[in-house]
């Protein structure tokens, strides 16, 4: 079973030691884990530290949004520090928001109270229990349940800086001024701080990873209309690269693509490590689609330190949101269609997906019959 | 879905009606307006493409002293050297009106007649921006605008309707487009698609057949779209002759009527077996079995929310 322990190396061998990190099997990065365990999985691992996440929002914005608090979530768990910069609404509404973690101390409790008592799985009760949840409490990849908030004394203890952009910031000189003094302050939050990359690796250094998040960047609230928008927001992405490459930071942006032109969202997408879209199910009423919530799209993986980048087994992703788990599923093809042949009542629903073709389709009306 | 939207109901700060130029959503527009009034909130209306007096005489007030008009219609580039100068930022001074305002109290709301003018001399990203503003504004309940879309380029219909919690398009019944170019009533077979957000992201599609009454009152019901006619726009495909493969063989593969009912008579060799067992069965056990389930701790109930109705 692949270990997703952190485990220490001798410091002779100049290993980096953070807490709520791992190292990536493929290349030796660092990874942090976005909050979600199965998108975790599909993107190797997690998000190297040093790198730009891009998540091209859904239309509506529901699940881009949920995506950014499973993140910050999962750096207030592992105690990272946390960093929200937006345009004109308020950072706090999203920090006040953030789900909360399904307890695993409480399960683990229980699991040794009910030892003896298993009623049904009797036949297993002696046999070794599968230790799967580890020792230590900030271990990499948790659950949250959605219904429920986190309580507010744990956000506090992060280290949390946020910044509001509004008009008195954007109306300097010109749109791009608020680029730059996003740039600006997150360079201010990073000098000379713990998420600063060492110069020199020495054991005993305090590191921690601050998580910076741009929900709904470059969106009409953030830029001006002049065709040459698409440059500050490139040249901008460029700039955080770099700042990302120098320090201990992993950054979420999420950017409406949908808005954009093919060309623009191109550009965009060369300047990011990583870029994942989200596509909602709205009144979807194929039923290949039924029990999922929307599709996901990767459209670029990281290719950070290795020539070749980490593959997934398939590139047909689905996801469903429940209450306690959002899952990431790989699409697998529905049942042999010669299953409905049989059935009179699925003429209608065949009927909407595959309009009468004269090459291919379904015959329903087999006249072949043994 | 709009009747909910309509009442209050369903809260939706920003409220965009999409028409075109087959469809016409003023009168939809003037609904809102009737229900706002209706609920008590200061009105203050935007008129850019027709008379105020007009808009508000189909409104059917008893007094009109909840609706502050702003008139952008008669005077709008200030050639009479009149107050309704169109330039950008006028419309959006209400922003500030607001909130120096006193007796407004919280419940103001805001009514725009149409946004074309307003999006053809300003930009339209400064323009959502002024809208998120207006409609994030703490004493604004609700803002609704009416947009043409064939008057303007794709994206900036996907600004705005980025921006908005709820978006209703007009459409016809049928796909085929109408030839004529006049001014249609909106009582003859108009199709209202809802798309509303919700506070908590969750979001809804509804289609409904819209009716407006002549008080501005609305009647809509639920619509489904018919299959056939949607696809093919009302003109039905003929029936492709079914191909089947055995128009060539020598040997007849359908079974006689008589030949089924034979072939129902048969009994299974199974059947017969089952029912000895089946026998003996009902003779040993008296009463049948009974599960007795214990959830352990562990077990995990099904997390999803089948009724959408919980608030994540």
């Amino acid at each position: 079973m692949k270990k997703v322990t952190f485990t220490k190396r001798p410091a002779k061998g100049g290993a980096v030691q953070v807490h709520g990190t791992v190292v990536s099997l493929h290349n030796g990065l660092l990874l942090v884990s976005t909050g979600i365990p199965s998108l975790d999985s599909v993107l190797g691992g997690g998000v190297p530290l040093g790198s730009v996440f891009l998540l091209e929002e859904d239309v509506h914005t529901r699940f881009s949004t949920l995506l950014t608090k499973y993140f910050l979530a999962e750096g207030v768990t592992s105690g990272h520090g946390l960093y929200v910069a937006s345009a004109n609404v308020n950072p706090n509404v999203l920090l006040n928001a953030l789900p909360k973690p399904t307890s695993m101390s409480s399960t683990r409790s229980s699991q040794q109270k009910n030892d003896n008592d298993m009623k049904i799985a009797f036949m297993y009760k002696d046999l070794p229990k599968n230790q799967s949840s580890l020792s230590g409490v900030s271990r990499y990849g948790h659950y949250y349940d959605i219904s429920c908030n986190m309580d507010k004394s744990e956000v506090e203890k992060c280290d949390l800086k946020s910044l509001r952009l509004t008009d008195e910031i954007s109306y300097g000189e010109g749109k791009n001024d608020m680029f730059r003094y996003t740039l600006k302050h997150l360079k201010q939050c990073i000098n000379n701080s713990r998420y600063e990359m060492p110069q020199k690796n020495s054991g005993d250094q305090q590191l921690n990873v601050l998580r910076v998040v741009l929900p709904h960047f470059a969106s009409p609230l953030w830029c001006g209309d002049k065709p040459d928008n698409i440059h500050n927001i490139v040249r901008f992405l460029h700039c955080l690269r770099a700042v990302a490459r120098n320090s201990m930071i992993a950054c979420l942006v999420t950017i409406p693509t949908h808005l954009y032109h093919e060309n623009e969202v191109a550009m965009i997408r060369q300047l990011v490590d990583t870029s994942v879209e989200l596509e909602a199910f709205v009144g979807e009423k194929n039923p290949v689609f039924k029990q999922y919530h929307g599709l996901l799209k990767i459209h670029k993986l990281p290719r950070l330190n290795s020539l070749v980048n980490f593959v997934p087994d398939s590139f047909d992703l689905a996801f469903e949101l429940k209450r306690t788990k959002f899952i990431i599923e790989y699409m697998h093809l529905p049942p042999d269609i010669s299953e409905t042949a049989s059935r009179q009542g699925m003429d209608e629903t065949n009927d909407k997906l595959h309009p009468r073709s004269a090459c291919g389709g379904v015959s329903l009306n087999k006249k072949l019959d043994f | 879905m709009l009747e909910k939207l309509l009442s209050g109901e369903e809260t939706s700060r920003l409220v965009l009606i999409c028409d075109d130029q087959f469809t016409n959503g003023s009168t939809l527009l003037r609904a809102f307006a009737r229900s706002l009034i209706k609920r008590g909130c200061q009105l203050h209306l935007f008129c850019f493409e027709q008379h105020p007096t007009n808009f508000i005489k189909h409104l059917n007030l008893h007094n009109d002293s909840n609706v502050h008009v702003h008139d952008f219609y008669s005077d709008p580039i200030g050639w009479d050297d009149g107050d309704g100068c169109l330039l950008g930022s006028r419309l959006f001074d209400i922003n500030s009106k607001i909130n120096q305002e006193q007796a407004g109290g919280s419940n103001t709301a805001v009514v725009i007649d149409s946004l074309s003018m307003t999006l053809q001399t300003c930009e339209s990203t400064s323009v959502c921006q002024q809208l998120h503003k207006l409609s994030h504004n703490q004493r604004v309940i609700q803002t609704v605008m009416l947009h043409h879309t064939h008057l303007h380029v794709d994206d900036v219909t996907k600004r705005l309707s980025h921006i908005s919690d709820s978006v209703l398009k007009l459409n016809l019944t049928s796909s085929l487009p109408k030839i004529t170019f006049s001014k249609k009533s909106i009582h003859d077979g108009t199709i209202c698609v809802t798309v509303h957000r919700k506070l908590n992201g969750k979001v809804f599609l509804s289609e409904e057949k819209v009716e407006i009454l002549s008080d501005s009152s609305v009647e809509a019901c639920p619509w489904q779209q018919d299959p056939l006619s949607a696809q093919t726009g009302g003109i039905s495909l003929n029936e492709e002759p079914d191909v089947t493969s055995e128009a060539n063989l020598t040997f007849n593969l359908n079974l006689s009527v008589r030949e089924k009912k034979e072939r129902s008579k048969l009994v299974m060799p199974y059947i017969k077996a089952s029912e000895e067992e089946k026998v003996e069965i009902h003779r040993s056990t008296g009463g049948g079995g009974k599960i007795f389930y214990e959830p352990d701790d562990v077990d995990d109930f099904d997390d999803e929310d089948p009724d959408e109705d919980l608030e994540f």
